[in-house]
Formats: C-alpha cells, sequence, structure tokens
C-alpha cells in the first residue's frame, strides 16, 4: 500500500508537468487528436496505480514519448497548414449567404436541426441573417452575420480555401 | 522553439531509459545464461561442489542485481527466477542431479524469455 501511496504521488507530478507542457484546454475546446492523447495518457498513468508489479518506467517512459510527439506534432501544425489540415481538419461551412449547403452537411453527417441547435444557443433563430456559419474542427459552430460582415473581404486563409472550393464544386457539372 | 527544446529532451531520456533497460537486460541476461550452462554442465560430469558453488554464485549475483531488474521487469517473472535459483543450490547441496538440471532448464527458459521479450524484434513490436 505505501509503494501504490508513492506511485500515486510520483504519477501525478509527472501526468501533471505532462499535462502542463501540452498546454491542455477544456474537453469541450480540445482537438480531437489532443482529446485521444489525454485519454491515453491518463490510462497509461492509471496502469503502475492497478498493478504494483508493472515497473513505473513502463508508464513513465510512454507519458514522455506521448508528450514529445505531441509537442512535435504541434509545431509542425504552428509552421505547416497542410499539417494542420491533415491532423486537426478545416473549419467546414455550412451556412452561406443565408442558406443551408446541404452538401456539406452530408459530408459531416449533421443535420439542419443540429445546426439550428447550435445557433439558437447563440441566440440566432434561423440562418437567414447569417452571411457564414463554419463548423470549426474541434465541432463548435462559428456564426459571421450579414451585418458583422457586411462588404468586407474574408481575411482568415482557412476559410477563404473553404469558399473557394464551394465556388470550385459549384462550377462544376 | 522551446517546446522543441522539451520535445527534443524527453525524447532524449526516453531512448537513455530504453538503450538503459536493452544493454542491462541483454548484458545480465547473457552472463546468467552461460553461468547456468556452466553449473548444468558441471552437474552432469558429476562435479557437484562446483555445480554448488556455480549455483551459490548465480544466487548471489541475481541477489545484488534484484533491484536493477525490478525498475525494467515485472517483480513476479524477477521472483520466479529468484526462486530458481534459490532452489538449484539446494538441489546442488542435496546432490539431487535430475532436480538440479529440470531446474535449471527452467532458470534458462525464463531468462531466454525476458531476453526475448526485451529484444527490438517485429513480433514484439505487434
Amino acid at each position: 500500500m505505501l509503494t501504490i501511496i508513492i506511485r500515486t504521488v510520483m504519477i501525478y507530478l509527472v501526468a501533471t508537468v505532462a499535462v502542463r507542457i501540452m498546454g491542455k484546454r477544456q474537453v469541450s475546446d480540445m482537438q480531437t487528436s489532443e482529446l485521444v492523447i489525454t485519454l491515453i495518457i491518463s490510462e497509461v498513468a492509471s496502469l503502475p496505480l492497478e498493478n504494483t508489479e508493472r515497473p513505473l518506467l513502463n508508464s513513465l517512459v510512454p507519458i514522455m514519448m506521448i508528450v514529445a510527439i505531441e509537442l512535435i506534432v504541434s509545431l509542425l501544425m504552428m509552421k505547416s497548414r497542410k499539417v494542420r489540415s491533415l491532423i486537426c481538419g478545416h473549419p467546414i461551412v455550412v451556412i452561406r449567404d443565408g442558406s443551408f449547403i446541404d452538401s456539406q452537411l452530408r459530408m459531416l453527417r449533421i443535420s439542419r436541426e443540429d445546426v439550428y441547435s447550435l445557433l439558437r444557443a447563440k441566440d440566432i433563430s434561423d440562418e437567414s441573417g447569417v452571411k457564414y456559419g463554419i463548423i470549426e474542427p474541434n465541432g463548435d459552430l462559428s456564426v459571421i452575420t450579414q451585418e458583422e460582415q457586411g462588404d468586407m473581404d474574408i481575411e482568415s486563409k482557412d476559410l477563404k480555401d473553404e469558399l473557394r472550393k464551394l465556388d470550385d464544386k459549384k462550377e462544376e457539372p | 522553439m522551446k517546446r522543441g527544446w522539451i520535445a527534443g529532451l524527453l525524447i532524449a531520456l526516453s531512448l537513455i531509459a530504453g538503450l538503459t533497460e536493452y544493454g542491462y537486460v541483454r548484458a545480465s541476461t547473457s552472463m546468467y545464461l552461460s553461468l547456468l550452462d556452466e553449473a548444468q554442465e558441471r552437474m552432469s560430469k558429476g562435479e557437484v561442489r562446483d555445480a554448488q558453488s556455480t549455483a551459490e554464485r548465480l544466487e548471489r549475483r541475481f541477489e545484488g542485481q534484484s533491484g536493477m531488474f525490478n525498475i525494467f521487469m515485472y517483480h513476479s517473472e524477477v521472483g520466479h527466477i529468484a526462486s530458481d535459483l534459490s532452489r538449484l543450490k539446494e538441489y546442488a547441496r542435496t546432490g539431487d542431479a535430475s532436480e538440479f538440471l529440470a531446474t535449471a532448464s527452467c532458470a534458462k527458459t525464463e531468462i531466454e524469455a525476458i531476453r526475448e521479450a526485451k529484444s527490438v524484434r517485429w513480433d514484439n513490436i505487434f
């Protein structure tokens, strides 16, 4: 039992440092890969607590490697949009100029009712006043209204690329 | 770039731990396997006293290294080997050659299994 107490303290410290190094956000704000990594770390960290026969290094080394890989991947994502898109996905425009884009909804496997629910959470009753409704990589719905956007150009590269893809799709016979 | 340095440090620490385990287990298991071979050979030739002193040497060394082994291996694995080596010494003392040889074979099998399990091979990875 004393061994478990000491191991628990050590694992707690290591897991806290690991999460601190990775700069975790709340679960609802995490990207998919971040959520998976957090779950893996918690699972691996608990193994030496369940079984005192298991060497502590069998958990510490995987945790260190996972944190290292996550840091390298996050660095690559900062430097390369392609890598970021590959790992996190990219924003998907589901509402444009007050209308739903059903092909995009089908791609995301969500319904209009799901989007209405997200709109209502932002005190927006329907899609008519929405210039752009964007499902972000973490699943949130971002809304840019007609009033906010006005005649201004889109600055965000992600969104520009996404809108260009939609325009290309429309032009295809 | 700070993240890069931290990642590099963590990878270096992991590699140090991994290579240390690999090197230590490989070297130690080789030594124990050759000592067990020596003990078996001596007992097969009827050199009971020599076999006994080899068995005692094995047990003493293993006791001294068991702390390090517990860092790298499951404690039950270490315990099984310690138990076999202890019995080996007793069988040599009582001159029970067949039990001695059988126990030495068991100990060798366990040590070889640990050595294989710590090797970097595709079947271990998968």
